[in-house]
């Protein structure tokens, strides 16, 4: 990062650009990102806190789990799946107990962080890019998104088991 | 997104009321807007902050030097793309590739909107959130972090796994955006073939949707 830093400001100073006039007009482009972003993100926020609290989540996990052995993943690690597109800091922290009882070295534990290496907040991503450029019609971007991530998933549990066995 | 959100809002409250779950589901109700604020400000703190930086960048012309060298990658995916979308394409792909995924947002918006035509999404505009939503990390220093935390023993042995994991959940992911491409241009012929030979015939529909 303080390597990144030198480079970007050497180079606008080699460059003869005020950096300082630059860094300026930037941060305000960033304020006005903050502020358009921020209601879809209020509307995410309600969504997922109702799906989390009500119980669904945990009905969608558990109607899911015997299909877990069918794709090699193991069972503990199939509420990842449905949380992993919703919310960053959700399935950090169910990623977070599935190393406290199983162990971060497991089988389990080693799935659950590739799972989560490789794949994004597909839901947030869509709806703050999309937010952003006022898009309301997506067509395919959610089914390509999650058929994305669950590759990602399926690929996790099958790469584990060749790299650590 | 508009009926994924009615459909889950529906089903969340039914399940809440079944298995009692109401007074929960209240409270999370009134933290959500909370909890996005809060969000916000730390992920926004880091926006601003980023979106400084990369304006200088920007103006230094590190970022044209950058998109040239990605350049032919970016035409055959995209088509043909003016150069100021193409510069905040490459430097989106850049600084998630580098793990700085809140320098990559401001970038990713400013493409998306140059990309936008009304309300809805050109195929363009969708391989791109696509290809966003699928990570491409060189280096996941969170997972790092919590990993190392937990007393792994050693904490990056897993890398290889979720880069080749996350080479082919992308590939997975472009190829299906390509094949729903293709396929709605397919059915559109389709319909339009239909409703053409409907209009000779005159009567019967039957033989336009043969074709």
């Amino acid at each position: 990062m303080p390597a990144l830093i030198a480079v970007i400001i050497t180079a606008g100073i080699i460059k003869r650009v005020n950096v300082f006039e630059a860094f300026i007009e930037g941060a305000k482009q960033g304020v006005g990102t903050v502020v358009t972003i921020l209601p879809t993100l209020c509307t995410l926020f309600f969504l997922i806190g109702i799906f989390m609290s009500s119980g669904a989540s945990d009905i969608m996990s558990f109607a899911a789990s015997p299909f877990a052995s069918l794709i090699g993943l193991p069972d503990a690690v199939i509420p990842l799946m449905i949380l992993r597109p919703l919310s960053g800091s959700g399935a950090m922290a169910f990623f977070k107990t599935v190393v406290e009882s199983f162990g971060v070295d497991s089988f389990t534990g080693r799935v659950a962080a590739v799972m989560l290496g490789s794949s994004e907040t597909t839901m947030y991503t869509v709806s703050v890019y999309y937010g952003a450029a006022g898009v309301k019609k997506t067509r395919h971007t959610i089914p390509c998104a999650l058929i994305g991530d669950f590759t990602a998933f399926i690929t996790a549990g099958l790469l584990v088991r060749l790299f650590f066995k | 997104m508009g009926k994924f959100f009615n459909v889950l809002i529906l089903f969340s409250i039914i399940t809440a009321v079944i298995q009692k779950n109401t007074a929960e589901l209240t409270g999370a109700v009134l933290e959500s807007g909370q909890r996005a604020i809060e969000f916000t400000l730390t992920m926004g703190a880091a926006i601003i902050i980023y979106s400084g930086l990369m304006n200088v960048a920007n103006r230094a012309g590190l970022c044209r030097l950058l998109s040239r060298l990605l350049r032919p990658v970016l035409i055959r995916l995209f088509g043909p793309l003016d150069s100021s979308t193409m510069t905040d394409i490459t430097m989106n792909i850049a600084c998630n590739f580098l793990g700085l995924g809140n320098a990559a947002t401001p970038y990713g918006i400013s493409a998306v909107k140059s990309m936008a035509a009304g309300d809805t999404a050109t195929n363009a505009m969708i391989l791109f959130v696509v290809i966003n939503t699928s990570s491409i990390q060189f280096m996941p220093t969170t997972l790092a972090a919590v990993r190392k935390s937990a007393e792994s023993v050693s904490p990056l042995d897993i890398l290889p796994c979720i880069w080749i994991c996350s080479v082919v959940s992308l590939t997975a992911a472009v190829i299906s955006c390509k094949i729903c491409e293709r396929a709605e241009k397919y059915f559109a012929k389709l319909h339009n073939a239909g409703t053409y030979s409907r209009d000779n015939n005159g009567r019967h529909n039957k033989a336009g949707k043969r074709i």
